[in-house]
C-alpha cells in the first residue's frame, strides 16, 4: 500500500466530509432549539446541556455496560422524560414571560451541569468509536463511524420531517406554531403539544450529543460551545424557521471546517460571528425569514 | 423627604466608618460588594429600566478589565489614563455590539448577547499572547495620584474608600439619569415600546443609549475589579459572570437601582460562604433562580417590602 | 385652486398595501383639508385599520405615496411621522400600563419640548407639568392623575389613550374605534370630546357606530375590500345606493 501523503485536495475533501457530519449533528440540536422557540417563545439556555447529557450518558453506556448503543438509547429516553418533566414543572409557571423562561433555563442549566460535575467529574473523557473501521476513498482514510453518524443524523432529520409534516402530531405542532388560539379553538390540546415539543427538542439534542461523543471530548461544559454555534445558526437561518436552520447549519459548519484549514477554530468562530453580524444588518430576521 | 435624607446620611456614615473598623476579610468582601454593586446598577439600567434582558454583560466586564490591565502592563500608564482607556474601549465595544443586538429586541437580543459572550470567552481563552488565556496576566497596580498626593492601592483601607467613592459617584450619576426625562423615556419603552414610538420617540436610539450606558458602568466595574485583583484572565469573560447581575436584579427587584445592590449584599456573601463548604454551590444558585421567578417575580426584597407595607 | 392645495393636510396617492396575495388597500386616494373631521367606514376587513397603520408608518405601503402638509412621508419610521404631527389612538388601548396617568401624558408632552440639559431632573420642567394637568382637565381625568394606568376602567384607559395622542399636540389625530367597548355614558362623554377636539384639530375617525359617525363627521369615506367606493357628506353617504348594499348588506 502506498503511504498517503495528504494533498490540498485531500484536505479539502476531509473538510467537506467533516463539515457535513458536523452540520447534520448540529442541525439536530439547532432544530430542537428553533422548534421550541417557534412554538413556545422560549430561548432554552439548557439546550446545550441536553446535548452534553446525551454525550455523558453515551459515555456511561460504554463505561457501565460496554455498550455505546445502549448508552445512546438511554440518553434519548432519559432526556425525553427530563424534557417533559422540566416543561411541566418549571417552564409552565413562567409561560409567556420570555425573560423569565431564560432565567429558569439558566437555573436548569446550572443544576444539570453541577449534577454531572458531581457524578461524572470535571475532567474531559473520551468515548471510543463503536465502529472501528476506516474507509479509504478519494485518496483519504475516513472513519466509518463518522459516515455512520452522518447516516443516522440524516435519518433522524428525515424522521423529524415525516413526523412534522405527515403525522397529525406534527400538524398540531405546526398549527400551534402558527397561531395558538386558533389551534386550541380547533380542539388541539396546546398544553400537550408543548410538552411533546419540549421533550422532542431535548431528545434531538441528546441524540446529537450521544452521536458526537466518540468524535469529540465529553466534558460537563461541552454544551456551551454547541449552544453558541446553534444560536448563531438559528439567528442566520431565521429564528423559528426550520428550513433556514437546516440550511444555515450546513453553511456555517462547512465554512468553519474550511476556515480551519488555514486558521484556528477560534478564528473560524469569529468569522461565523462576523457573518452573523452581516446577516443581522442586511436581513435582520435571518436569511430565510418570510 | 426628610426621612429619606436622614437615611442617606446614616448610610453614608455607616459606610464611611466601616472602612477602618471592619476586620480584614469583611473589608475585603465589602470592597467586592462595592465593585459589583456598580455592575448590578448597570444591569438594572438595561433590564430593570429599559426591559432589555441581556445575558452577556461579562463581555464589557472583561473588555474593560483588560482595557485597564494591558496599558499598565505594557506601557506603564498611570491610573487615570489607564482607566480612561478602559472605559473608552468599553464604550466603543458597547456601541458596535449594541448596534447589532438592540435593533431586534426580544428573544433576538437575548440570543445575540449570549453569542457575543460565548465567542468573546472563546477568544480570550485562545489568544493567550494577548490575554494570558486561562492563567491570565498579573500586573502592579499603579498609584492613585492627585497632583502631588499619591496613595497606594496595596493598602486595603485605601482600596475600600477608593472603590466606595466610585460606587457613590456611579449611584449619583445613574440616579440622576433615571430621574431625567431620558430615564422616563427608558421606562416608557420598557412599558410599551410601540406606544413610545407612536408618540415620537426614537426607540432604537434610547435602547442603544441604555445599552451603552450599561456597558460603560459594567466596564467601570470590570476595570476596578482587575485593579483590585491586579489580575485578569479569560475567566473575566465567563458567562457565569453574566448570570450574576441577573440574580442580583431578580433577588433585589428590577427597576429600583438600589434593589440590585441589596441583591449583591445578600447573594455575594452567601456564595462566598456556601462556596467554602460545598463546591457545587452553583446548583443552589440555579435552584434559587428558578424559585425566585416562579414564586417571587418582583424580587425577594421587593416582595418583602410589599408585605411589610401591607401589614 | 392654490388656496385649496394649501389647506390639504393629508393626502394619499394611489396607496396600495398587500399582504402576500391579500390586497388590504387598493389604490386609495384621499385628500383631507385642514380642520375637517373625516370618518372612514366600511365592513370588517375593508382596510380601515391598515390605512391608519400605513399613514402612521407602522406599515410600509406596497406602492403609492402619502403626503402630509405637502411633504412626502411615505416610508418614514413611525417616530419621525409622529414628530411631524400625526398622532394615533389605537383600536386596542395602548397606554404605559405601570405608569401613572400623569407620567403617561407627561411623556407625550415632553415630545414638544427640547431640553438643553439632558440630565435635568424631570420635576424641574414645570411647563410640562402644567400642560399635563391642562390635558387631564380637558379630557376629564383630573381626579385620576396619580392613578396607575392599568388600574383604570376600560373607559378611562380609552380616555387616557386619547390623551396620550393629544399630548404631543398633533396637527392630525387618528382615532381607531374610540367608542368600542364603552358604556352608554362613556360613549356620550367620548363622542362629545371628539366633537370638541374637532373644533381645533383635523381628525380621521374610524368607527362602527354609524349614528355617532353621522353626527360627528364632516365628510365620510367608505372603504370596501381596500377600495374607496364612496365619499361625501353624511347625508350623501346615507343616500348612496352602493354604500347601502355593501355596508348594510354585510352587517347582517
Amino acid at each position: 500500500m502506498v503511504p498517503i501523503e495528504p494533498t490540498i485536495v485531500n484536505k479539502i475533501i476531509l473538510a467537506i466530509l467533516n463539515g457535513v457530519v458536523w452540520a447534520l449533528i448540529i442541525a439536530l440540536v439547532a432544530l430542537g432549539l428553533t422548534l421550541i422557540f417557534g412554538l413556545m417563545d422560549i430561548v432554552n439556555i439548557a439546550h446545550g446541556d441536553f446535548y452534553m447529557l446525551g454525550a455523558v450518558l453515551a459515555w456511561y453506556g460504554v463505561a457501565l455496560f460496554n455498550n455505546f448503543w445502549l448508552g445512546a438509547v438511554m440518553a434519548m429516553i432519559f432526556t425525553a422524560i427530563l424534557g417533559a418533566v422540566v416543561e411541566r414543572s418549571i417552564i409552565r409557571p413562567v409561560e409567556g414571560l420570555p425573560a423569565f423562561t431564560v432565567v429558569v433555563t439558566i437555573g436548569l442549566s446550572y443544576i444539570i451541569q453541577q449534577s454531572v460535575l458531581a457524578t461524572f467529574g470535571g475532567s474531559p473523557q473520551t468515548v471510543p468509536e463503536p465502529i472501528r473501521l476506516t474507509i479509504e476513498f478519494l485518496g483519504i482514510r475516513y472513519p466509518a463511524y463518522r459516515l455512520f453518524v452522518a447516516g443516522v443524523s440524516g435519518l433522524a432529520l428525515i424522521a423529524l420531517g415525516v413526523f412534522l409534516f405527515k403525522t397529525p402530531y406534527g400538524l398540531w405542532i405546526r398549527a400551534s406554531m402558527q397561531d395558538k388560539e386558533i389551534a386550541s379553538a380547533m380542539g388541539i390540546n396546546v398544553s400537550n403539544v408543548y410538552i411533546m415539543t419540549f421533550s422532542l427538542g431535548a431528545m434531538l439534542s441528546a441524540l446529537g450529543g450521544a452521536l458526537a461523543a466518540p468524535i469529540t471530548q465529553v466534558f460537563y461544559l461541552m454544551g456551551l460551545d454547541v449552544l453558541a454555534i446553534s444560536f448563531i445558526i438559528v439567528i442566520i437561518g431565521g429564528l423559528g424557521s426550520l428550513k433556514g436552520t437546516l440550511i444555515a447549519a450546513f453553511i456555517i459548519s462547512l465554512l468553519e471546517n474550511f476556515i480551519t484549514l488555514v486558521a484556528t477554530p477560534t478564528e473560524a468562530r469569529v468569522i461565523s460571528l462576523l457573518i452573523m453580524g452581516a446577516v443581522l444588518l442586511i436581513r435582520p430576521k435571518g436569511l430565510f425569514s418570510t | 423627604m426628610k426621612n429619606r435624607l436622614i437615611l442617606y446620611v446614616l448610610v453614608l456614615v455607616i459606610l464611611f466608618s466601616l472602612g477602618f473598623t471592619l476586620p480584614t476579610d469583611m473589608r475585603s468582601l465589602s470592597i467586592d460588594i462595592f465593585i459589583f454593586a456598580i455592575y448590578a446598577m448597570a444591569y438594572d439600567i438595561l433590564y430593570g429600566y429599559t426591559g432589555q434582558f441581556s445575558y452577556g454583560q461579562a463581555v464589557f466586564f472583561g473588555v474593560a478589565a483588560y482595557g485597564l490591565l494591558l496599558p499598565v502592563l505594557h506601557t506603564n500608564t498611570n491610573l487615570w489614563v489607564s482607566l480612561t482607556i478602559a472605559l473608552v474601549i468599553t464604550v466603543v465595544f458597547g456601541i458596535v455590539l449594541g448596534f447589532l443586538a438592540v435593533r431586534l429586541g426580544g428573544a433576538y437580543f437575548v440570543i445575540i448577547t449570549i453569542i457575543f459572550n460565548l465567542t468573546f470567552y472563546l477568544i480570550a481563552l485562545d489568544w493567550i499572547w494577548l490575554t494570558g488565556g486561562d492563567d491570565g496576566l498579573t500586573f502592579r497596580a499603579p498609584k492613585i495620584e492627585f497632583g502631588v498626593f499619591s496613595l497606594s492601592l496595596y493598602d486595603p483601607v485605601v482600596t475600600y474608600y477608593f472603590m466606595l467613592s466610585f460606587l457613590l459617584a456611579s449611584y449619583l450619576i445613574l440616579k440622576r439619569l433615571i430621574s431625567s426625562p431620558i430615564g422616563k423615556v427608558l421606562i416608557a419603552i420598557r412599558e410599551n415600546e410601540e406606544r413610545a414610538q407612536l408618540i415620537g420617540y426614537n426607540v432604537f436610539r434610547y435602547k442603544l443609549l441604555a445599552y451603552v450606558v450599561s456597558a460603560l458602568f459594567t466596564g467601570l466595574s470590570g476595570a476596578l475589579y482587575s485593579l483590585r485583583t491586579r489580575y485578569a484572565s479569560a475567566d473575566y469573560f465567563n458567562i457565569a459572570l453574566s448570570v450574576q447581575p441577573i440574580i442580583w436584579t431578580l433577588v433585589g427587584g428590577a427597576g429600583t437601582l438600589t434593589g440590585p445592590i441589596v441583591g449583591v449584599i445578600l447573594i455575594n456573601p452567601l456564595i462566598y460562604y456556601i462556596g467554602v463548604w460545598w463546591k457545587h454551590y452553583l446548583s443552589i444558585i440555579g435552584a434559587l433562580m428558578i424559585f425566585v421567578v416562579i414564586y417571587s417575580p418582583k424580587g425577594i426584597v421587593g416582595n418583602l417590602i410589599n408585605k411589610i407595607e401591607k401589614s | 385652486m392654490k388656496d385649496s392645495e394649501k389647506s390639504i393636510i393629508i393626502e394619499t396617492h394611489e396607496l396600495t398595501k398587500s399582504f402576500g396575495g391579500l390586497v388590504a388597500l387598493n389604490n386609495v386616494n384621499l385628500r383631507i383639508p385642514k380642520g375637517e373631521l373625516r370618518a372612514i367606514i366600511g365592513p370588517n376587513g375593508a382596510g380601515k385599520s391598515t390605512l391608519l397603520n400605513t399613514i402612521t408608518g407602522r406599515l410600509t405601503p406596497t406602492s403609492g405615496e402619502i403626503y402630509f402638509l405637502g411633504e412626502k412621508i411615505t416610508g418614514l419610521p413611525p417616530h419621525e411621522i409622529a414628530r411631524r404631527g400625526i398622532a394615533l389612538s389605537l383600536q386596542i388601548v395602548q397606554v404605559f400600563p405601570n405608569l401613572s396617568v400623569f407620567d403617561n401624558i407627561w411623556l407625550g408632552v415632553k415630545m414638544r419640548f427640547k431640553t438643553r440639559n439632558p440630565f435635568i431632573h424631570w420635576r424641574q420642567l414645570k411647563v410640562i407639568e402644567e400642560k399635563v394637568i391642562e390635558i387631564c382637565k380637558k379630557i376629564g381625568l383630573e381626579n385620576k392623575i396619580d392613578e396607575i394606568a392599568s388600574n383604570l376602567s376600560h373607559g378611562d384607559q380609552r380616555l387616557l389613550d386619547i390623551a396620550i395622542a393629544l399630548s404631543t399636540n398633533p396637527k392630525l389625530l387618528l382615532l381607531d374605534e374610540p367608542l368600542a367597548g364603552l358604556s352608554v355614558k362613556e360613549r356620550r362623554h367620548v363622542s362629545n370630546l371628539i366633537k370638541e377636539l374637532s373644533q381645533e384639530k383635523t381628525i380621521i375617525l374610524i368607527e362602527h357606530d354609524i349614528d355617532a359617525v353621522m353626527r360627528l363627521a364632516d365628510r365620510i369615506t367608505v372603504l370596501d375590500r381596500g377600495r374607496v367606493i364612496a365619499e361625501g357628506t353624511p347625508r350623501e353617504i346615507s343616500e348612496d345606493r352602493q354604500v347601502q348594499e355593501v355596508y348594510i348588506g354585510s352587517r347582517e
